[in-house]
C-alpha cells in the first residue's frame, strides 16, 4: 500500500503524454492473476463500488460504446477520398443535399443527437469548401448551421427541456454557447438568394424526387429563422416583428403554392410515388457519413438516431411555426388569468421543446433583465450592421417604454420615444411572471410596503411559485405530471405565508383602507375555526385546487389508471374542482379592488328602485367600479362557473362508470396485493401528505 | 515436502495478486483489436480478466481524447494492456510482465 502511495507520487496520477510517460507490458501479470484468483474474487482499490460499476461503458459493446460501430477514418480522410466533392454537383444533388440537412435538421429537433444528423454531412462540417464553388449549398449550411444556434440557445436557456427530449451536446461541433450576431444578419439575405435560386431549379422542371418540397423546404427555414429571431429579440418591437413573420408566413404559403402548382403540372405521379414511398435511407445524399462523429458523441451512450422521413420532417417543422406563433400570442396577455389560460392552452398542443422552450423563455421573468438588454443591444448592432452591408435602411432601433407605458398603451402597441440606452435593464411586459402581474391576480398593492411585510412576503413567494408551476405546465407530459405532484409542497408553504399575511395587522389594516367586502377574524382562535380565514389563503387554496386537479387529469392522458380507478379520480376531480368553485365565490365575495382602488370606484351598480318607492326621490347611481376591477370579478364569476360545469360532467363521468360496473361491463378488479382502500390512500397520497393540508383531503370513505 | 510445495505455490500466487495490488490506480493503456487506445486508472480486475478503468479517456488520432468516465473492458478487447511508468521506474517494472 504504501509502496503504491510513493509509486503513484512519483507517477504524478495523471494521463502524461509526450515526453517522460513510458509503457511497461503487463499482460502477463493479468493472465497470471487470472489464472490465481478464486472464482468471484476480484482485486479493486478500497474506494471501488461494484455500485458505480454497474454504470461503466463497456468497451466493445454496440449498445454502450458509440465509438464501437463506423468508420475510423477522420473528415479530411473522407474529404480527400472524395465523400463530399464540391466541384461538379449537380442541381440534383445540391437539391437533395438542402432537403437532407432539413430532414436532419428536424430529427435533431426530435431528440437524435447534433452530431449524428445535421453534423452528419460533410459540407456542414467543413462549410468553407463551398464558398467559391457551390455558394447556393454555402449559404444553406450557414443558414442551418445559424438556426442549430440559435435553437440550442433558445433550449438552453428556455429551462424546460430535458435529456428525453432534445440532445444538446455539441462539444467538438462548431456550435458555440451564444448565438453569432452576424449569421443572423448575413443568412437572409443569402437564404432569400438561395430561396430564389431554389424555385428556379423547381421551375426547370429537373425531375427531382424532392423538386417540389425544396422550395418550401427552404421557405420553412426561411421562416422558422425569422420566429426564432423574434423569441429571441426584446420586448420593443414585438408586434412589428410577428408582422413580419405573418408577412414571412404569406411567403412561405406563396411558395407552397407555386410549389404546389409545379407538382400539379408535371410531378403528380412522383409525388404520389413519394408518398407511398417507406423511410428512405438517411444517409445516401452526398456528403453525409453516418458515424463520422462518433469521437463526439460523449461518454453517455446517446440513443440510436432516428431520422425522420421528408414528409414526417416537414410536418413537425409546419407544427413547429405554428406552435411559436402560439408561443408568442402571449403578447397579447393582460392579467394573470388570461397568462393561465395561455398556458393551459399551449401546454394542452404538446408541442415540442422547441415551441415550449419558445413559450417559457417569453414568460419567463429573467429572461426580461440584463441579459435581454445584452442581446437587445447586440441585435440592434448586428441589425445595423447588416443593413450597412447590404444598403438597406435600417429599422432596427425599437423604443425602450416605461413600466407605465406598458399598461397604459398595451392594447394599442403604441411605440414612441428612441431607443433609449440599450445597456440599462429592459422593463419586462406585462405578460411576465414577476411582481406586477402576481399584485394583480391577488389584488395587492404592488409597491412594497403598502400592505404590511407579510404580504410582501407572501407576494415574492408567488412569484416563486406561479414560475415553478408554468414551468412545470410547459414541460413533457410525463415530466409535468411529476412536477405538479413536487409542486404541491411549494404550495403547502405558499398557503403559511398566506396564512401570515391574512392575520397580520398590516394587511388587515390594509383591507378596512381600500373596504375589502372581508371581516377578518378576531383572533386566531376564531381563525382557526374559519373555512376560509383570509382573502389570500383562499386564492392559494384555490391554486393548490386547480393545480391537484390537472395532475389528475393528465393521467388519463399518460394512460397511467385501470379503467376501475377511473371512478375514484373522476370523484376526486370533481371535488378539486368544487373546492375552486367556493373559492371563486368566496374571493369574488370579498369584493377586492384590483390595485388598491378609490372608494368611489368600488362600488357596485345599484339596483333598481323598488315598487314602493316609486314616489321617492331617485338617489344618484354609485359610480362602476374601474375596469381592472371589474374584469377581475368578471373573471372569478366565470372561473366558478366553469370550475362548477367540469366538477358537474366529472360526477355524470363517476355514475357513467358506476353504472358499467354494475352492468359488468368492467369488472371489478383482482387486487392481489392491496386492497381498494390502500390503492385510494397510494393514488392521492401527495394530496394527503403534511405540510399541505387545503384543500381538506379526502378520506376513502367519503 | 508436499506441504512445503503447497506453501510455495501459495507464495507464488500471492506475489502476482499483490504485484497487481501494487499496480491499482495506476494508470494502464489498453489496446483493443481494432486499434483504439484507452488509457484510465486500474480500478478492479475479477477472475474473467475484465478491467474497470477510471478517469478514461480515448486517444482519437488528430483530435482531442476523448473523455469516457468509468470504462469496463472485456477480456476479448485487451489485445495489449500496459502499465505507465516513468523513465526511472521503468527497469523495476519491467518483471511485471
Amino acid at each position: 500500500m504504501e509502496d503504491r502511495i510513493g509509486v503513484s507520487k512519483v507517477v504524478g496520477g495523471s494521463h502524461m503524454q509526450g515526453g517522460g510517460a513510458s509503457y511497461v507490458p503487463i499482460t502477463g501479470l493479468l493472465e497470471r492473476v487470472r489464472q490465481d484468483l478464486p472464482l468471484g474474487e476480484m482485486v479493486h482499490t478500497d474506494t471501488f463500488s461494484l455500485f458505480e460499476a454497474m454504470s461503466a461503458v463497456e468497451l466493445g459493446n454496440v449498445k454502450m460504446d458509440a465509438a464501437m460501430s463506423g468508420s475510423c477514418k477522420s473528415v479530411e480522410e473522407l474529404i480527400q477520398e472524395g465523400a463530399a466533392p464540391v466541384e461538379g454537383l449537380t442541381p440534383a444533388q445540391t437539391l437533395l443535399i438542402m432537403e437532407r440537412l432539413l430532414v436532419m435538421e428536424a430529427s435533431w429537433h426530435n431528440g437524435a443527437a447534433l452530431a449524428q444528423t445535421v453534423f452528419a454531412s460533410l459540407y456542414m462540417l467543413r462549410p468553407d469548401r463551398l464558398r467559391d464553388n457551390s455558394p447556393l449549398l454555402h449559404a444553406y449550411c450557414e443558414g442551418v448551421k445559424a438556426t442549430c444556434i440559435a435553437v440550442r440557445w433558445l433550449v438552453m436557456h428556455g429551462a424546460v427541456a430535458e435529456e428525453e427530449d432534445i440532445n444538446c451536446w455539441v462539444q467538438g461541433l462548431p456550435i458555440p454557447d451564444m448565438p453569432v450576431p452576424l449569421p443572423d444578419a448575413r443568412c437572409l439575405p443569402l437564404l432569400d438568394q438561395a430561396t430564389q435560386s431554389a424555385k428556379g431549379l423547381a421551375l426547370l422542371g429537373l425531375g427531382l424526387k424532392s423538386e417540389g418540397g425544396v422550395v418550401g423546404a427552404v421557405a420553412h427555414l426561411t421562416s422558422a429563422q425569422a420566429r426564432l429571431q423574434q423569441v429571441m429579440g426584446a420586448s420593443p418591437g414585438l408586434q412589428q416583428q410577428q408582422r413580419s413573420i405573418a408577412d414571412s408566413q404569406n411567403g412561405k404559403d406563396a411558395s407552397g403554392a407555386a410549389s404546389t402548382q409545379k407538382e400539379g403540372q408535371g410531378c403528380e405521379a412522383k409525388q404520389q410515388q413519394r408518398q407511398q414511398q417507406r423511410q428512405e435511407s438517411a444517409f445516401d445524399a452526398p456528403g453525409f457519413v453516418e458515424n463520422v462523429n462518433k469521437y463526439l458523441l460523449g461518454p453517455a451512450p446517446p440513443r440510436a438516431a432516428v431520422v425522420m422521413s421528408t414528409e414526417a420532417a416537414y410536418a413537425y417543422l409546419k407544427s413547429m411555426l405554428g406552435h411559436l406563433q402560439q408561443a408568442t400570442d402571449v403578447m397579447h396577455v393582460r392579467g394573470y388569468r388570461a397568462l393561465v389560460q395561455h398556458i393551459e392552452r399551449f401546454a394542452r398542443l404538446r408541442a415540442g421543446v422547441v415551441a415550449r422552450s419558445a413559450a417559457h423563455y417569453l414568460i419567463a421573468g429573467k429572461a426580461w433583465g440584463p441579459a435581454m438588454a445584452s442581446a437587445t443591444a447586440l441585435r440592434q448592432a448586428t441589425e445595423a450592421e447588416g443593413a450597412a452591408a447590404s444598403g438597406t435602411p435600417n429599422n432596427s432601433s425599437q423604443p425602450t417604454p416605461d413600466n407605465s407605458k406598458h399598461r397604459d398603451q398595451a392594447a394599442s402597441g403604441d411605440k414612441d420615444g428612441s431607443s433609449a440606452n440599450p445597456a440599462q435593464d429592459v422593463p419586462p411586459p406585462p405578460w411576465v411572471l414577476d411582481r406586477p402581474i402576481m399584485s394583480e391576480a391577488c389584488a395587492l398593492p404592488e409597491a412594497p410596503g403598502a400592505a404590511g411585510p407579510e404580504a410582501d412576503l407572501f407576494l415574492d413567494q408567488i412569484v416563486i411559485a406561479s414560475s415553478n408551476w408554468a414551468q412545470s405546465m410547459l414541460l413533457n407530459s410525463c415530466r409535468q405530471r411529476r412536477r405538479l405532484r413536487r409542486g404541491l409542497d411549494d404550495w403547502a408553504n405558499i398557503y403559511q405565508h398566506a396564512l401570515n399575511a391574512d392575520m397580520s395587522e398590516e394587511f388587515v389594516a390594509f383591507t378596512k383602507r381600500a373596504q375589502w367586502a372581508w371581516t377578518p377574524p378576531k383572533d386566531e382562535v376564531e381563525a382557526m375555526n374559519e373555512f376560509y380565514p383570509g382573502p389570500l389563503s383562499t386564492w392559494v387554496e384555490c391554486q393548490t385546487a386547480a393545480s391537484e386537479a390537472l395532475h389528475l387529469l393528465l393521467g388519463f392522458e399518460l394512460d397511467l389508471y385501470q379503467p376501475s380507478e377511473y371512478a375514484m379520480v373522476y370523484w376526486y376531480c370533481s371535488v378539486l374542482l368544487g373546492v375552486q368553485r367556493i373559492t371563486s365565490q368566496v374571493m369574488h365575495s370579498y369584493r377586492c379592488p384590483a390595485g388598491g382602488a378609490s372608494k368611489a370606484s368600488m362600488a357596485l351598480p345599484a339596483k333598481p328602485g323598488k315598487k314602493g318607492n316609486k314616489g321617492r326621490a331617485a338617489t344618484p347611481p354609485s359610480p362602476l367600479p374601474d375596469a381592472s376591477t371589474a374584469r377581475r370579478q368578471a373573471g372569478l364569476i366565470m372561473d366558478a362557473v366553469r370550475t362548477e360545469l367540469l366538477s358537474s360532467m366529472c360526477l355524470g363521468l363517476v355514475r357513467l362508470q358506476l353504472a358499467l360496473k354494475v352492468a359488468g361491463i368492467v369488472p371489478d378488479p383482482i387486487l392481489t396485493f392491496n386492497s381498494q382502500r390502500e390503492r385510494f390512500d397510494q393514488r392521492f397520497a401527495a394530496f394527503h401528505t403534511p405540510p399541505l393540508v387545503r384543500p381538506e383531503p379526502m378520506g376513502y370513505g367519503e | 515436502m508436499g506441504a512445503t510445495h503447497d506453501q510455495q505455490a501459495h507464495t507464488s500466487e500471492s506475489s502476482n495478486i499483490a504485484q497487481l495490488k501494487s499496480i491499482l490506480q495506476r494508470f494502464i493503456r489498453v489496446t483493443n483489436p481494432q486499434g483504439r487506445i484507452i488509457t484510465g486508472e486500474l480500478l478492479c480486475v475479477d477472475k474473467q480478466g475484465n478491467l474497470v478503468l477510471g478517469k478514461a479517456q480515448e486517444e482519437v488520432p488528430k483530435a482531442e481524447p476523448r473523455q469516457m468516465g468509468m470504462v469496463l473492458v472485456p477480456m476479448h478487447q485487451q489485445k495489449n494492456v500496459e502499465l505507465q511508468v516513468a523513465l526511472g521506474e521503468k527497469l523495476e517494472h519491467l518483471s511485471l510482465q
